[in-house]
Order: structure tokens, then sequence, then C-alpha cells
């Protein structure tokens, strides 16, 4: 059962990527290629790159999430910076290049400059990290050559477009972790970027300044969640995971075991469905339509 | 026969003034707009051509408002970084109390409730509240609640409302989108930090070249992008029979325009679409559009 995976962004939300990935493997699923938008980009290069679940898992897992912000000297302006998480990243990624990895990824940035989605697959993965993963204002810009490159996840959160190019014969499972339309969600707001102790967060977040601030973020995540939905349903990817997460904070200190349990959950939910999906009628249909 | 469509007018700050003169060259070609449905500004437009006010009426209105006095703040209000003092007034003193009842055609405003991330058709109750609702662009202009719901700005989620136009049309009438936003794929001009024109020219560079600024440049441009994205997707999903383009684009939500230039882009834009237009109540392709579905 061969597949190809688009991992959709979300922050911390993307622990559960790994459970997806473990509970595929577990239930012979064969992932041949891997696209990843922010979050989701960061697991599908570790995959990519070779690192079974159970590896990414542990690694994540020992990640000290109070040292993920942080500013470089030579970075864009932000407000925030993932200093600490990018030096983090790459400890583990180093230099290795899209042709170390074992199947084929790609990860989406968006260009500020011609305001268009670009999808990263050659040179150094470190650099379409710090791409992918750049939450636009928080986390700095990335400049490469004509490109302002910022998160993949303002245009396309979840890359099942960029997953089918890498793999045109293979059904896309997707694995979106935005909120459905129309659902609560706790993504972004000003709280949730744990930059502050509770006490002093609390005080400040009866500013004025402060609650527009959070009026903006949560505005930008419902947008974001708006362009999710429409992409899903314009991209049709073959099968749509999702792990249940709304609670859960973008840049949310996590319990890494915890939420990868949901991603498992989710996978669990829907097997009947993706199993139908190599029924031999499906396949057929599937070569058929290839074939015309 | 009588030429009948159903309108859907998008958002985008000033640039919504070029709605008035697609509105007028409608009515001149013989086209009659028998609903509509607006977003933020596309909603303040829309309203008072529900309520009667023929196109010349409204663009004496726009042409008079004073940009720099419509944005003051008001005690109380949700935190914002402008408020609408100025522009509530104004309302106030035009549609007074007024309800959608008292509309000539149906009409709807959109708005978007943050909670849940949920699209909101206002089509009842207090016509300016609504307004305020559907123009309160997050962050600039304070959120506003109505029954419980705070909600911002209807172009967030939906920047041209064609689902709410659709949802009052009578049967089988066309629905006509006009979005304001530029495609995806273009560079973006919009949103890029615009200071005071009273700002001394070297002290506005200065401000400009400051992180915290180009930092906040990010995020607006982004937003821009997102919205330009969720127009499009929007568009394609929800299908209007005609979508018509007012070249209005480059122009910055809050600038400063002069009106009457940019409603004559909209009625240019009319203008090259009218064989479009025209075509929808062609009998022959109207039966045979019927015949394909």
């Amino acid at each position: 059962m061969d597949i190809a995976l688009a991992l959709g962004g979300g922050g911390s939300k993307g622990n559960s990527h790994i459970g997806v990935l473990r509970r595929l493997e577990q239930e012979g699923f064969k992932i041949r290629a891997v696209a990843g938008t922010s979050f989701g980009g960061i697991v599908a290069a570790f995959y990519a790159l070779g690192y079974t679940p159970d590896e990414i898992e542990d690694a994540f897992s020992d990640f000290e999430q109070t040292s993920l912000y942080g500013k470089s000297p030579g970075d864009e302006p932000s407000f925030i910076g993932v200093a600490g998480g990018a030096k983090w990243i790459e400890g583990h990624i180093r230099d290795r290049t899209f042709d170390d990895t074992q199947i084929p990824c790609a990860l989406t940035a968006v260009d500020l400059i011609s305001g268009s989605e670009v999808v990263l697959s050659e040179g150094l993965l470190m650099d379409s990290i710090l791409a992918t993963i750049a939450l636009p204002g928080l986390f700095p810009a990335q400049r490469r050559g004509e490109y302002e490159l910022t998160d993949g996840g303002v245009l396309d959160p979840v890359p099942v477009a960029p997953a089918r190019a890498l793999a045109p014969t293979l059904p896309v499972f997707a694995v979106t972790l935005n909120a459905p339309i129309g659902e609560t969600s706790h993504s972004l707001s000003l709280s949730s970027l744990n930059l502050i102790p509770e006490p002093i967060a609390e005080r400040l977040s009866r500013l004025r300044y402060a609650r527009a601030m959070d009026v903006v973020l949560r505005s930008l995540d419902v947008m974001m969640r708006a362009v999710a939905e429409y992409r899903l349903t314009i991209d049709r990817p073959e099968a749509i995971i999702r792990p249940q997460v709304t609670d859960i904070g973008t840049l949310a200190k996590v319990n890494v075991r915890e939420i990868a349990k949901r991603g498992e959950r989710a996978v669990d939910e829907i097997l009947p469905e993706l199993k139908d999906l190599f029924s031999w009628q499906k396949r057929a249909a599937r070569a058929l339509r290839l074939w015309v | 026969m009588e030429k009948r469509i159903a309108l859907a007018l998008g958002g985008g700050g000033v640039k919504g003034i070029s709605h008035i003169g697609v509105l007028r060259r409608l009515e001149q070609n013989g086209f009659t707009v028998q609903s509509l449905a607006g977003t933020s500004i596309g909603a303040l437009v829309g309203a008072f051509y529900a309520l009667g006010y023929t196109p010349d009426h409204i663009e004496e209105l726009f042409a008079n408002f004073r940009q720099s006095q419509l944005y003051g703040k008001v005690k109380g209000e949700e935190p914002s970084l402008l408020g609408f003092n100025g522009l509530a007034r104004r309302l106030k003193e035009l549609i007074g109390e007024r309800a959608f009842t008292d509309l000539k055609i149906p009409f709807a405003a959109t708005a978007t409730w943050v909670e849940y991330g949920r699209e909101v058709c206002l089509r009842e109750g207090s016509l300016i509240e609504a307004l305020l609702a559907s123009m309160a662009l997050p962050g600039i202009f304070p959120m506003r609640f109505i029954n419980g719901m705070g909600l911002v700005d209807g172009g967030m989620l939906n920047p041209v409302p064609v689902n709410a136009a659709r949802a009052l049309a009578a049967p089988d009438t066309p629905i006509v989108a006009i979005p304001l936003t530029a495609p995806l794929g273009v560079p973006a001009t919009m949103e890029r930090i615009v200071l005071s024109r009273f700002i001394p020219r070297w002290l506005n560079e200065r401000i400009k070249r400051m992180r915290l600024v180009r930092a906040a440049d990010v995020f607006f441009l982004t937003q821009d992008m997102m919205n330009r994205a969720n127009t499009t997707h929007h568009l394609e999903v929800s299908k209007p029979d005609l979508i018509i383009r007012p070249a209005v684009a480059h122009l910055n939500t809050l600038q400063r325009v002069d009106a009457r230039a940019i409603i004559k882009v909209g009625e240019e834009a009319v203008e090259a679409a009218l064989p479009q237009l025209l075509k929808l109540f062609d009998t022959n392709t109207a039966a045979q559009a019927r015949a394909d579905v």
C-alpha cells in the first residue's frame, strides 16, 4: 500500500504527525514521499532522512521547549525569533541536503515579494526548514536570493499538491492540524505564545493594546483555517487525517508523547476507509484515470 | 426581459468605492440589482443601495466623508488601534435607527465570528451595528458584539460573500461577484506600512527601517496574502456566474484617495464585462447552462 503524505503546519500540534507516521507504518502503509509545511516540514525532513517515528519522538521529547525563542545576529526582523529551536534542529539535520533523503521530500514556503507559494526541494535541508517554520512576523523571514520566504502555511497549510507532485501515481494522505471552520480553536492567541510568566501575562492581557493584538492573532488563525479548508476542498487528497488537537496552542509547551498518541488515534478512526483505498476496485479506478 | 442580477460586493477598504461605479453602470445598462450581499466596505455601499440611495447619491456621501475624521476612538469600546467614532456618528445621521426590515431590496452583511472561525450572515436587527461589525478590521477597528458573538471584518474569512448573495437571491438569478483583492502570484503593494503624509519623509524612512515595524510589515503582508488566497479559493468553490474585477488592487486599504477616480474604475470594469453580462441573459446560453447542469 504505497502512499504519499502531506503533513500540515500547526506548531506544537504537529507532534501528532509522529503518531500518524507510526500507525501508518504499523498498518502496512509504505510512505514513498513526504511533503510538509511548517512543523509538518520538520517532521517530514526527519522522516525522509531515515529517522523512525520512535526516533523522532525521542528526539523531540529531548528538546527543551522553553529554549525555543531567541534571536541571532543577522536575522531578519521578527517579534520573538526562533533561534533556540533552530539551533536544536541544526544539531540533528546538520549540513545534509535534499539529496541525502531516503525518500523524496519537499517543504513549502511563501515568498513575501511575489506573493506566491514556493516548493523547496533542493539545497540544504536546514535552510528550507527555517523558511517553512517562519511564522509571519513572529519568526524571522528568510532571504534566499530574490525571495523573502515565510511559513508555507500562509498559502498552503497542508501541502497536498507538492506531495502529489513528488509521487504523481500514489494516493495522497493529508494530515491537517487546523480546526475545521466553525469550531473553537486555541491555536494562536497572545497567551498561547508563552512569552511571559502566567501571572504577568494575566495582567498584560487586560491591557487594551494586548487585547487588540490578541484579536489580530486569532483572526490570523481563522484566516489560516479558511485557507486550509479551501485547499483541501480544491486539492482533493485521497484521505484526510485529522488529529484532535484543537485545544493545543501553536506555540504551547506540550508532552510530545501524549500529542503523538492523538495522531495514532486519528489514524485508527478512519483505518477502514484508508485500507479501502487499496481495494482492487479503487486500484483499478486509479490506474484507469492515470492511463486516460 | 428584465435583466435581474444578485451582487456579492467584496471588502477592501477604500478600494470598495469602486462598487459605486459598478452599481451605476449596471443600472445604466438596464440591469436590475435584485438583492445584494456585502462584506466590509462592500456592506457599507450595499446597505445604502438597499436603503434606496441612488449611486449618484452614494457617490456624494463618499466624496464628502472626511477620511481624517472617520477614525476616532470611543471610550468603552473594545480595544483597537483606530476607532470608528466619526464613521459611527456619520452613519447615525444617515441611517439612524433603521433596521434590515426597512430596506427596499434584500441585503445581508457578513462578519467573522472570531471565536468559532465562522462566517456570520447578518440579515436582521440594527443596520448600523451590522455594518460596524462587518467593517471591524481586526486590531485596527474594535471588535463588535452582536447577540453575544464577538465579530470582526467579514473579509477575514471570506472577502467576497458569494454564498450569502446566493442565499438571498431568487432562484435562477445570476450571481455577479465583485472582488477587490489582487489575484495570487501578483506582488503585493497593499499593507506595506504607509505612514501619514504629515510625518516628514526622513522620519518616515527612519521609522520604516525600525526592526519591529518591519516585523509588523511582514505580518500585514501575509494577512493580505491569505486574504487573496481566500478570495481566489472561495470564488473557485462557490462559482458565481460572473466575476467583475475593478482594477483597484494597487490601492491601500486605508489610503486617502480621490473617490471619483476610483468610482470611474468601477464603471470601466462593468463596461469591459458588458458582453459577458449580456450573455447571462441570452436565452440560448442560459438554457444551455441549465441543460449542462
